[in-house]
């Protein structure tokens, strides 16, 4: 939830294989990778216990979940940037690649059981101020 | 059909048409049809199987491979967000 609600979730260094020091480019390409697999198992996590997770964090109202599926939204700008990139495309960055996907899948599955949470309060809001 | 847009709707409207991918007259040309008649088979409008939403509804912006994912109840249709088809398998997987 705190990395969800961080405006700037992280910044992502891709590493340079040609040009600068093999050690630095290993150390970012390490960073890298458990930062994507970190974020992967994360969204997989919220996925699967979506249920749990809205009652934990009391995300009932149409504005919450907007901040969240802005905040989604945002990360999923960056990792289809991030899968664009050119530095991205040799064989030896593709643990990358995988990663980087799997965030993406987990992140859009994500964002579509928000969405459907995000209807089905509108539609009762809605109903309640028709009521009234 | 009465139209609403969603916040996610609007942010993606925004950053489509400002990098240019879609024109702000086909997304609205888009909107003007499903109002006049949601079955006009350019929209390819189909109800989307989803246990969360039971309502959700696809609409293809005409001869691109953008669509809007819209939330539909008592003849009001809720536009939930814009992506592209990549994206709109991956939104509707496990829902």
């Amino acid at each position: 939830m705190v990395a969800l609600e961080q405006n700037k979730l992280f910044h992502i260094d891709l590493p340079n294989f040609k040009g600068s020091s093999i050690f630095k480019a290993v150390n970012i390409y390490i960073t890298l990778l458990n930062k994507l697999n970190a974020m992967r198992k994360l969204y997989k996590y919220q996925f699967n216990h979506f249920d749990e997770f809205v009652i934990a964090y009391k995300i009932d109202n149409t504005d919450r979940i907007n901040n969240l599926l802005d905040r989604l939204d945002d990360v999923s700008t960056e990792m289809n940037h991030l899968l664009e990139a050119k530095e991205l495309q040799g064989w030896y960055m593709y643990p990358l690649y995988y990663l980087a996907d799997r965030v993406e899948d987990w992140n859009m599955a994500l964002q579509g059981l928000f969405s459907a949470l995000e209807a089905d309060i509108a539609f009762k809001e809605l109903e309640a101020n028709e009521d009234q | 059909m009465k139209i609403s847009k969603r916040p996610k709707y609007l942010k993606d409207v925004q950053k489509l048409t400002q990098s240019h991918t879609l024109s702000i007259e086909q997304i609205e040309e888009c909107e003007r049809l499903f109002e006049e008649n949601p079955q006009t088979s350019s929209l390819r409008y189909h109800p989307i199987k989803c246990k969360r939403d039971k309502n959700r509804y696809s609409i293809t912006v005409p001869n691109t491979q953008y669509r809007i994912l819209a939330t539909i109840r008592d003849g009001l249709a809720q536009f939930r967000t814009l992506v592209n088809h990549k994206s709109y398998d991956r939104i509707n997987k496990n829902c």
